[in-house]
């Protein structure tokens, strides 16, 4: 009997490691603890930088892994590791205690870490514009937000409830009463088998899935947030703002090479597809390649001209921070400035 | 004399070992057994002693002869609850009382509740274990404990008793003073027993008569008469009566 | 008496002093944590505080879930070990393949509930039922089998049939077996239902709060939710020890 009490009291310590877990993702290891702040590209020795992405290897990340297999980055005197995200890997986490060097994350997350008190700033905007759509079945007759009312609509939650909360709000339903939210997994089972009414979809991968499943453009209703003026900024990269201080040169030198990697990227997103299939096989090369192809279409929108990738418009930041805080991911207004994002790396890695 | 109560006619006992080897348990056991009689059936272990009793239980199939008892099979005979049985250790139901023990094959039998109440309370006071009956097992010596088994063996009022050993656990001192309790519980229920044992002077001291049995394989090598007077007290043990009896069943098994 | 109140007092003392570490930042400093990563217990409790109604309904969507799956997967599993003790034959199979089922982590039976079940309380409830069954299946085949020599012969001698066994000594000898694979259940089955709720298509219950608040930044939140859940732990095992101090006086371990 003695042996099972023992047995309760280690699974309910579990249960707090567990749940503990959950904050501290990351390992000990802390590469690029010894990375230097020489302005030059040191000749044969390396820099080693890690870059934390916010999912798993796929084209979202298009850009840095065409500028990793062009050698881009070790022209700058770069040894890059790509550390692969996950549903239980937050980047601000990994990146603040140093097991990554830079991040990919969404941009409203970012701020909610800020607005604890992270010391992490945004040095970077690679998605111009939202990815995030609302999907439901045509014959569901979401034609308008509005016609949310009384639906089920699931979204990944975790800080990406957001745009949703807002594009509600914009439309006078209230998210408590007015919807019902629930958990959406990462395949679009739930909409598939008509267990919601409306599901989260981003443009380059979910919505790909769908069509994949041999629904059409024509059978689906897509409310887009950028259209609905409730859009916030996605994939842009942050680091941290002890490690920045001493690195200033290094991270101009991972951006140029990361925009010129974007760069080719977008201007053959079949080949970059490619290139990121050949270091993941996890989806098919199809997949991988639809994703290419509509990423290219968030970081170089049309009319965009494509020597700015990387560029951090304020305005959209500012509209990010506005909704955040208005629909309650922000409990008090972003603080925008020098310290929380900035675009002096930018405007050095694009100088010419 | 009278048709005996048990008649045992040519009981032999094979058991089948995995490798195909038979092992010979029991061979050409005969044996009567009269109404109201005590026997003990003594031996070395491996004699088949144990067998034999749980083959007249109906707890084990003879692999050839048969066992009768007034004239019906073993298994009529317990279907009918028409013996009491004893074991080694007591098998107490650790989750009942004492009073709830000694009524579980009550019970079963289906006897009508105030009958049954009333059989508990005789029989804890025959195997003097009046102030007990709420107690849980656990909180019994094992000599107690063994006392609950008898007494639960006697409450479904059986017409012969079974013992297989039931003193075998217990220390010296106790086993002594059970022996002789056992006989003044006897008297008064004049119960046809058959004890198992392989201690000489336990038997030599309760029985009426003594089966030897001895092994390889096993086999009823001697009966011995026990002619000593009742009501029998501890204090014949110390006789020169008791200790011949003693010895000759020794040597009988020296002789072997 | 004197014996039991310091039994109590050195957990507790001991508990006192882990608190006070943690509030004084002794761990932030010996595990260079910032308290925005791990909050100190008093903002855990003025957030608790704040937020009581909510994380109470949270906990009680979570407990409930919990509790059915156990109550479920703890019935099913006695019967198989019932069916297992009945019929030897085909039984045993069975039990292999519920022990096999016991193998299964947690973390991949939840997807596999949600492509079978469509809400998350029916997803939550799938989970713990499977993890109960095996650990009660297991033990309570122990309990109904492990029977003290010569007690079936006794029933036997009195002509008693397999179900008056079955009632009168399996059952009841199983108890204390059943028993502790109640206890072990009890953890196991909030595990079960928080780990569920990471993935359920629901956005209430313990295990979302968790996920969601620390994926958010809310760390004083998600500890909320933490301590929340250890309570209920905690609570619900000291219901089975009395319940149990009270079915099973007779057994050894109550002594």
């Amino acid at each position: 009997m003695k042996k099972s009490k023992l047995t309760s009291l280690v699974a309910v310590i579990m249960l707090i490691l567990l749940a503990a877990t959950g904050c501290s993702s990351g390992n000990s290891a802390t590469p690029g603890a010894g990375t230097s702040d020489t302005s030059k590209p040191a000749s044969g020795k390396l820099d080693k930088v890690t870059l934390q992405l916010k999912w798993l290897p796929q084209s979202q990340f298009m850009g840095y892994y065409v500028a990793q297999a062009k050698g881009y980055y070790k022209d700058q005197g770069i040894d890059l590791e790509i550390v692969p995200g996950g549903s239980d890997i937050i980047p601000e986490q990994q990146v603040y205690n140093g097991v990554a060097n830079i991040g990919v994350t969404w941009v409203s997350s970012l701020m909610k870490y800020q607005s604890k008190g992270w010391g992490l700033v945004q040095v970077g905007q690679i998605f111009q514009k939202s990815a995030m759509l609302l999907v439901s079945k045509a014959a569901t007759g979401i034609n308008s937000p509005a016609d949310l009312k009384g639906k089920k609509v699931s979204s990944w939650f975790g800080g990406n409830e957001y745009e949703i909360y807002a594009l509600l709000a914009a439309n006078g339903l209230n998210k408590d009463t007015d919807v019902k939210l629930v958990q959406q997994d990462y395949t679009m089972n739930q909409l598939l088998k008509n267990e919601v009414d409306a599901a989260s979809a981003m443009t380059y991968n979910e919505y790909g899935l769908l069509l994949e499943s041999g629904l059409k453009d024509s059978d689906l209703h897509v409310i887009n947030m950028n259209d609905a003026g409730v859009a916030m900024l996605e994939d842009c990269l942050f680091v941290n703002s002890d490690w920045i201080a001493k690195n200033q040169d290094l991270y101009v030198r991972f951006l140029k090479a990361s925009i010129k990697g974007w760069a080719d990227a977008c201007a053959d997103p079949e080949a970059a597809g490619k290139v990121v299939y050949n270091v993941d096989q996890s989806v098919s090369l199809a997949h991988q390649v639809y994703m290419a192809k509509e990423v290219a279409k968030l970081v170089v929108p049309k009319g965009f001209d494509p020597a700015k990738i990387g560029y951090i418009d304020m305005a959209a930041i500012k509209q990010t921070g506005d909704l955040a805080y208005k629909y309650g991911l922000l409990t008090k207004p972003a603080v925008i400035s020098e310290n929380t994002v900035t675009s002096k790396y930018w405007t050095e890695a694009t100088a010419k | 004399m009278n048709t005996p109560e048990i008649q045992i006619k040519n009981v032999g006992m094979v058991y089948q070992v995995n490798n195909g080897e038979e092992i010979v348990a029991l061979t050409d056991i005969n044996l009567d057994i009269q109404e109201g009689e005590f026997i003990s059936l003594l031996g070395p272990s491996g004699c088949g002693k144990t067998t034999l009793l749980r083959i007249i239980a109906d707890l084990l199939q003879p692999t050839s002869g048969s066992v009768s008892i007034r004239g019906q099979s073993p298994k009529e005979i317990r279907m009918q609850h028409k013996y009491g049985i004893v074991f080694q250790s007591p098998v107490l139901y650790d989750w009942r009382t004492v009073r709830r023990n000694v009524c579980m094959p009550m019970e079963i039998m289906g006897i009508p509740k105030k009958e049954r109440t009333a059989r508990i309370t005789r029989m804890l006071e025959l195997v003097g274990l009046r102030d007990f009956g709420n107690k849980y097992p656990f909180e019994l010596s094992g000599g107690m404990q063994q006392r609950v088994g008898i007494a639960r063996a006697l409450a479904l009022d059986p017409e012969f008793l079974l013992m297989d050993e039931p003193f075998s656990a217990l220390d010296e001192f106790t086993r002594e003073k059970l022996n002789e309790d056992l006989l003044s519980i006897w008297s008064k229920t004049k119960k046809t027993v058959i004890f198992v044992t392989h201690n000489i002077p336990e038997s030599v001291f309760l029985s009426d008569r003594v089966v030897v049995l001895s092994p390889h394989p096993g086999r009823i090598s001697a009966i011995v008469d026990i002619d000593l007077p009742r009501p029998r007290q501890n204090s014949i043990r110390e006789t020169s009566e008791f200790y011949e009896h003693v010895t000759k069943i020794r040597r009988s098994f020296e002789g072997v | 008496m004197k014996n039991k109140v310091i039994n109590l007092l050195w957990p507790l003392a001991f508990g006192v002093a882990i608190i006070l570490l943690w509030q004084f930042g002794i761990f932030h400093k010996l595990l260079d944590l910032k308290p925005f990563q791990l909050p100190v217990p008093s903002e855990i409790a003025s957030t608790l505080a704040a937020n009581l109604p909510k994380t109470l309904h949270d906990c009680g969507v979570t407990i409930s879930g919990a509790l059915i799956g156990l109550i479920i997967g703890s019935f099913m599993g006695f019967m198989i070990a019932a069916m297992a003790t009945f019929f030897p034959k085909w039984g045993y199979g069975g039990m292999i393949v519920v022990t096999a089922l016991n193998a299964v982590p947690i973390v991949a039976l939840s997807p596999i509930m949600n492509l079978w079940f469509s809400t998350g309380m029916a997803q939550k409830i799938g989970v713990v039922t499977v993890v109960c069954m095996a650990a009660m299946a297991i033990n309570a085949y122990s309990g109904l089998n492990n029977l003290k020599p010569h007690s079936i012969d006794l029933m036997y001698s009195v002509a008693a049939n397999k179900w008056t066994i079955f009632k009168k000594l399996r059952v009841p000898n199983s108890l204390p077996y059943i028993f502790t694979a109640s206890k072990i259940n009890i953890a196991s089955s909030i595990i079960a239902a928080i780990i569920s709720e990471y993935f359920a298509s629901s956005t209430s219950g313990l295990g979302f709060g968790i996920k969601d608040n620390l994926r958010k930044a809310e760390m004083a939140m998600g500890w909320s939710y933490i301590v929340v859940a250890s309570l209920a732990g905690v609570i619900l095992y000291c219901i089975i020890l009395l319940v149990e101090r009270d079915a099973i006086k007779w057994h050894a371990s109550q002594k």
